[in-house]
C-alpha cells in the first residue's frame, strides 16, 4: 500500500518551481532553448510526481511511466490538465539537444508559451498540494 | 508498433512525398537495446515536414538532408555514427546519396568537449537544486560525450551507449567506464555518487581541452549572473502571486 506523503509532494513541487524559474530565465533574450526545454521537462515530471505523492500513488523513475501516470491522473480527474503529451514532446526536444543538435522543432518552439503553460500547471499542482496540506493541518488540530 | 520497426518507417514515410530515408540508430541498431532504452529512429528528407509524431518509447530524430550533410562535414559524431552503424529501414535515395558523398569523414573530438561542458553545467545546476534524478540523467549524457571525445581522439570510433564502458576501459579509463555504467544502471545512487561524477567529469573535460573548458566556464559565469538578475526580477514581479517566493 502506498501512503500519501505531503512532505515529498512539497519537495517535488519546490524543485519544479526552481526549474520553472530556470526555464523562464532561459526563455528571456538571449534565449537558451536547450536549457529552457530541459528545465521545463524536469519541472513537469516533478509536478506529476508531486501529485502522485500527494495522492498516495506509486510512481517509477521512468520518463514514459511518468507520462502515462500524468494521463491516468487526468483521466481520474485528479488533474485538470493532461500533460502526458507535453512530457513526451519535451523529452524528445531534450534528447535532440543531447545529440548536440537542437533541431528545427526546438528552433521553432515558442519558449514563452512553454514557460507560460508550465507556470499554469505549477499553479494547478500548488493548489492541489496546498489544499491537501490545509486539510491535513485541520485534521491534526481536531485530533488534538 | 511491432519490433521490426517497419510500422514506424511506414508512418514516417507517409509524412512526405519528398525523397526521404528512415534509419534505425542507437542501441537498437547495434542489437544492444535494453527494456529501458528508447528506440531511436532518424528521419532524413530533402525538405522539412510539418510535424513529427510523438510515440511513447520512440525517439524520432528529424533532419533535412542538407543539415545532415552540413553537420557531418562540420565534424559532428552523431551523423557519422548514423552513416556507419545505422540500419536502413526505408530509403527513397537520400541515404544512399549521403553515404556516397561522405564516407570517410572522421568526427572532431573537440566538439564532444564543448557538448560535454555545456551538459555538465546543466547537471551541476540540477544537482544544486536538489534534483538528484535529473542530475544523474544529465551526468550520463556528460560522461557519454567525454567517452566519445576520448575515443575519437584515440582513433577509435565510439559504438552505442551500452558499449562505451568496454571501449573506454580498453583505452585506459577504467574509472570512467565504471562510473558511466553505475550511473546508467544502478537502482539507486547517493548524493556522493553524483558529486563524484560531476567532479570527475570536470577533471576529464579539462584533461581533454583546458582552454575550451576555461573559455566556456567564463561565459557560463556571465550567464549565471545574468540569470540570477532575471530571477530576482521575476521574484519581485511575482509579489502577490499564488506562490511563495522560493528562498
Amino acid at each position: 500500500m502506498v501512503i500519501m506523503d505531503l512532505g515529498e509532494a512539497r519537495r517535488h513541487l519546490d524543485l519544479a518551481k526552481k526549474q520553472w524559474e530556470s526555464a523562464a530565465c532561459d526563455a528571456w533574450a538571449p534565449e537558451d532553448a536547450a536549457g529552457c526545454v530541459t528545465n521545463a521537462f524536469y519541472a513537469y515530471e516533478n509536478l506529476v510526481v508531486a501529485v502522485a505523492e500527494a495522492r498516495g500513488r506509486e510512481w517509477e523513475p521512468s520518463h514514459y511511466k511518468k507520462a502515462k501516470l500524468a494521463a491516468a491522473l487526468f483521466s481520474e480527474k485528479l488533474l485538470i490538465t493532461d500533460v502526458s503529451e507535453t512530457i513526451l514532446t519535451l523529452n524528445n526536444l531534450r534528447k535532440d539537444v543531447s545529440y548536440g543538435d537542437p533541431g528545427f522543432e526546438l528552433a521553432d518552439a515558442n519558449l514563452g508559451d512553454i514557460v507560460g503553460d508550465l507556470e499554469a500547471f505549477c499553479n494547478e499542482v500548488e493548489s492541489i498540494v496546498a489544499t491537501l496540506e490545509q486539510e491535513g493541518e485541520e485534521e491534526g488540530e481536531e485530533d488534538e | 508498433m511491432s519490433d521490426d520497426f517497419s510500422d514506424a518507417a511506414a508512418e514516417l514515410s507517409r509524412l512526405t512525398q519528398a525523397d526521404c530515408a528512415v534509419i534505425l540508430i542507437g542501441s537498437a541498431a547495434r542489437g544492444r537495446r535494453t527494456e529501458n532504452s528508447d528506440i531511436d529512429i532518424l528521419f532524413v528528407t530533402t525538405e522539412r515536414v510539418s510535424t513529427i509524431p510523438v510515440i511513447s518509447g520512440y525517439h524520432f530524430k528529424f533532419s533535412t538532408e542538407a543539415d545532415f550533410s552540413r553537420r557531418l562535414n562540420a565534424g559532428e559524431d552523431f551523423e557519422a555514427w548514423c552513416l556507419r552503424y545505422g540500419v536502413t529501414l526505408l530509403d527513397r535515395g537520400a541515404w544512399e546519396r549521403l553515404k556516397a558523398s561522405s564516407a570517410d569523414v572522421w568526427p572532431r573530438w573537440e566538439i564532444k568537449v564543448v557538448h560535454g561542458i555545456r551538459r555538465l553545467f546543466l547537471a551541476s545546476q540540477l544537482s544544486k537544486m536538489g534534483d538528484a534524478l535529473a542530475a544523474r540523467e544529465e551526468l550520463v549524457y556528460v560522461l557519454g560525450h567525454i567517452a566519445r571525445g576520448l575515443l575519437l581522439k584515440n582513433g577509435t570510433f565510439p559504438l552505442s551507449r551500452p558499449e562505451l564502458a568496454a571501449q573506454v576501459r580498453e583505452i585506459g579509463y577504467p574509472q570512467l567506464a565504471d562510473l558511466h555504467e553505475r550511473l546508467r544502471t544502478a537502482d539507486s545512487l547517493s548524493e556522493t555518487d553524483i558529486a563524484v561524477g560531476l567532479r570527475y567529469s570536470k577533471k576529464l573535460l579539462v584533461h581533454l581541452d583546458r582552454t575550451t573548458y576555461r573559455n566556456i566556464a567564463l561565459d557560463q559565469a556571465k550567464v549565471t549572473r545574468r540569470k540570477d538578475d532575471k530571477r530576482a526580477q521575476m521574484r519581485a514581479a511575482r509579489n502577490g502571486h499564488a506562490w511563495d517566493p522560493i528562498k
